[in-house]
């Protein structure tokens, strides 16, 4: 049953599998947001420069959508094992024991994007309850904040299946097929 | 368990332990970060730390100029811009001996200049340049060696990513960081050409001469280079004339990258999707890595670790450049096992302070910072631009590419020690063009 369990996230965390093209969807959609702002604000530069008219407000917009932006990269990152690990000990101890060590490291990054994600939504709460707004055009940030706190939250179940995958593997012994580390040194 | 520094020490040797049971770097400074002050202050505030560092770093503005030059890097890849470059080196220097390796270090500096990333370099030259060079008969370690060690110019020449994360992490301005490495820029292309000057004269068969192109080639060539020249020159132009910021430049910057994707016919939708998703991975790894800093950074100042540690060292009586020495035994060893970022996110809480207090330059120490770990990036046992040219030219085996990459390590370590005898090599630009600083 571990075994099969296994064999099912591992097949979930293909390069091409629903999971992988919904969280690069995300991703994809964050960086479409960073290519507008970057856009945008190329304009404010030759609006301020050529008709000493910028943009109103864009600084207050920018800075929420950063982080929106930077939200979505999460769970692709998380997908694609971009994280920097050192793996020198795995490498030392033999591959049954990597995995193991694996398994932890998945597992230590699933608590602290859960962590991140419950202070991030509180912080959302406190914006919304204070009703905090931006400084020129007045705009309420809670629910940018909302926004940020609900991609995060899509962080929690990406993470959970490539702990639970390593995890099995780390108990059957089997390294997993499809998830690429990319960051590993 | 009462005394700050000890359990500062506890954090820190609990930090290292993590990391070493394969747990992503940023995370483990996250939880070491975490302890530490639930220790000392109590959980509550502890566990807020996650949500006040996080959602402070991901909609900070200088920060994401970050995201912005890795989108420019990327698009300007996908434009072809980096094959522009190379073949504009190519065309005046290619005939001479070892010109396809000065043609190479010329399009790395060319493409740092509109990328700010050293992996990203180093892997685009591997495609472009290597098999060039090797269809020319050039030595692969020659080949390989000025590939991995022109990658690191990435990271130096401006704009660069982590000049943006040293100016962030240290309060400096990002701008005089970026001026201050145009000169040693210079000095480590010098350098470089001359390394590779010395290797062709020691051993001919190692980087034959190829054809001689023409004037009315060359002029040819350089009309069509004419986007990489324009990004560039709107990048670096607009940031030291003061037209814009650097965040602005770097928008500018992507902008431009995006425009030439789509005006040459290489905006596919696989195109797109490539480098937006690559982007975003590289981006979120980055910010990891800065959120879990900052979480253990709160913690070391909660300590006073940094100050004591100041005061240990200032206390020993040594010389200060012997403490520098030591800083850069420190960050080779750093740089050559860790990335680039980590390496940096790591130390800076201990040795900016020391650095301060010693009395050095901080914008000068942000080109030394960069340099040293740029150079540890080609050092053995690991460098990891090594190991990305490996992974992409797997006939050319580990030695001979670390064989290659001796005479332009030994290219770096002068230069390194030409900046530390001369800081002004890297103050005098901005002083003279009034950056302030």
């Amino acid at each position: 049953m571990a075994q099969d369990l296994t064999a099912r996230m591992d097949r979930l965390l293909a390069s091409g599998a629903w999971l992988d093209r919904f969280t690069r969807r995300i991703a994809f959609i964050g960086l479409v947001g960073l290519l507008a702002v970057a856009v945008a604000t190329m304009i404010d530069v030759l609006l301020r420069w050529l008709a000493n008219a910028p943009i109103v407000g864009y600084e207050d917009v920018t800075q929420l959508l950063f982080a929106v932006i930077v939200a979505s990269c999460f769970p692709a990152g998380l997908l694609q094992g971009r994280n920097i690990t050192i793996r020198f000990l795995g490498k030392g101890l033999g591959p049954r024991r990597a995995l193991w060590l694996e398994a932890l490291g998945a597992v230590a990054t699933l608590a602290f994007f859960t962590v991140v994600t419950w202070r991030i939504l509180a912080f959302a709460l406190d914006e919304t309850v204070n009703n905090r707004f931006t400084q020129t055009l007045e705009m309420p940030t809670g629910p940018w904040w909302w926004a940020v706190g609900a991609i995060l939250a899509m962080c929690i179940p990406v993470q959970l299946v490539v702990a639970v995958a390593k995890t099995g593997a780390a108990v059957s012994g089997t390294p997993l097929t499809h998830l690429d580390d990319e960051s590993s040194i | 368990m009462e005394d700050p520094l000890l359990i500062a020490g506890v954090g820190i040797l609990g930090m290292l332990a993590l990391i070493a049971l394969h747990i992503p770097i940023g995370v483990a400074m996250a939880i070491g970060g975490f302890v530490g002050v639930g220790i000392m202050l109590g959980w509550g505030p502890a566990v807020t730390l996650f949500g006040t560092e996080t959602s402070a770093h991901i909609s900070s503005s200088e920060l994401a100029i970050i995201p912005l030059f890795l989108l420019m890097g990327s698009f300007a890849g996908a434009a072809g811009l980096s094959s522009d470059i190379y073949r504009l080196a190519y065309v005046f220097v290619g005939h001479r001996r070892g010109g396809l390796a000065l043609a190479t270090i010329g399009g790395c500096a060319g493409f740092g200049a509109v990328c700010g990333s050293s992996v990203a370099t180093a892997a685009t030259m591997t495609k472009i340049a290597l098999p060039e060079m090797l269809e020319r008969n050039y030595a692969p370690s020659l080949a390989s060696g000025s590939i991995a060690a022109g990658g690191t110019l990435g990271m130096l020449i401006p704009p660069s990513v982590i000049m943006v994360l040293y100016g962030v992490l240290t309060e400096q301005f990002v701008i005089a960081l970026f001026v201050a490495a145009v000169v040693p820029g210079i000095i480590a292309v010098l350098f470089y050409f001359i390394a590779i000057a010395i290797c062709v004269r020691l051993k001919p068969e190692s980087g034959p001469a190829g054809p001689r192109f023409t004037w009315e080639e060359r002029r040819k060539i350089f009309i069509q280079s004419w986007g990489v020249i324009v990004v560039a020159v709107a990048v670096s132009g607009g940031i030291y004339a003061g037209v814009f910021t650097v965040g602005e430049a770097a928008a500018v910057g992507a902008t431009l990258a995006f425009l030439f994707t789509w005006g040459r016919g290489r905006l596919t939708r696989a195109v797109l999707w490539d480098v937006l998703t690559e982007t975003a991975g590289s981006t979120g790894m980055i910010y990891l890595i800065i959120i879990g800093a900052s979480i253990f950074s709160y913690f070391v100042t909660l300590s006073g670790l940094s100050e004591n540690f100041v005061s240990m060292v200032s206390g020993l009586g040594v010389n200060r450049f012997v403490i520098l020495l030591l800083l850069y035994v420190m960050y080779l060893i750093l740089g050559s096992i860790f990335d680039t970022v980590a390496a940096m996110v790591l130390t800076l809480p201990f040795v900016f302070p020391l650095i301060l207090h010693l009395g050095f330059d901080p914008i000068w120490f942000g080109v030394i910072n960069v340099m040293v770990i740029e150079i540890g990036m080609i050092t053995p046992p690991i460098g990891i631009n090594v190991f990305v040219l490996h992974g992409m030219a797997r006939d050319i085996s580990l030695p001979t590419i670390f064989r290659g990459i001796v005479p332009f390590l030994i290219a770096d370590v002068a230069r390194l020690a030409l900046l530390t005898v001369f800081p002004a090599l890297a103050l005098w630009l901005p002083r003279v063009l009034g950056t302030p600083m």
